[in-house]
């Protein structure tokens, strides 16, 4: 797999995307929320910017399908609503 | 309008900013267990991904996605005039493609607006266009 690294600006938030053989992470900024799939483990949400260390398992693995709904969530949103962005993603 | 760039980075050179940013990965994370912030979390677990296969360069891409710019003849033009003629100013620019001044720098100050060019400091204060990817992709 290629090594990636992308910034995707939509709705005035930017997401920044990592993938290689060992897995995917991204972030949403300014929100500071991370996806990620680190070490092929699982996918789970860190939702505590000053506490990565609290995670939430979610229910799809992979960085496209996960992409997929966030994108979604922000373009119906406008914005990202983070109770509501974890029910989606669960 | 889905605009993507796109360059290549070698991994040594994506190594060295990162150690530049934060002394080592050893510091990053001792600094991430006083401060368990997820930016810093974000930056570690990046940094031992893409140091895998070093000698694999990292693909960098930027997506834009806009209704506020086409890109036409003459974005094109300016765009390969600022990637491969590294000119001085945006006079020079509009010099090159024989247009008005006053039209070009609206349509370049666009391009910088959207993110798809950036300024750095020229000569007596002018403004020097950059275009710091290697290529352009547009999907409708």
């Amino acid at each position: 797999m290629q090594k990636e690294q992308t910034k995707l600006h939509i709705q005035g938030k930017t997401i920044y995307i990592v993938t290689a053989d060992g897995g995917w992470t991204l972030i949403v900024m300014p929100d500071k929320i991370i996806l990620d799939d680190y070490h092929n483990k699982g996918g789970h949400i860190h939702p505590e910017p000053k506490n990565h260390k609290k995670e939430i398992k979610i229910k799809f693995d992979t960085q496209t399908e996960n992409l997929n709904m966030l994108v979604n969530h922000i373009n119906k949103n406008k914005k990202l609503i983070l109770n509501e962005l974890i029910e989606e993603l669960k | 309008m889905i605009i993507t760039l796109i360059k290549e980075q070698a991994t040594k050179e994506y190594d060295e900013q990162m150690k530049a940013k934060y002394g080592s990965m050893e510091k990053l994370e001792k600094l991430l267990e006083k401060t368990p912030e997820n930016t810093l979390y974000f930056d570690l677990q990046n940094w031992k991904l893409l140091l895998e296969n070093p000698e694999e360069p990292i693909i960098k891409k930027e997506i834009i996605i806009t209704d506020k710019i086409s890109i036409g003849e003459n974005e094109t033009q300016i765009l390969n005039i600022i990637k491969n003629e590294n000119p001085k100013s945006i006079r020079e620019i509009a010099n090159k493609i024989k247009k008005d001044p006053a039209n070009t720098t609206n349509k370049i100050n666009l391009l910088a607006k959207e993110g798809l060019i950036s300024f750095k400091k020229g000569l007596k204060n002018s403004k020097m266009p950059v275009l710091n990817y290697d290529k352009i992709e547009i999907a409708i």
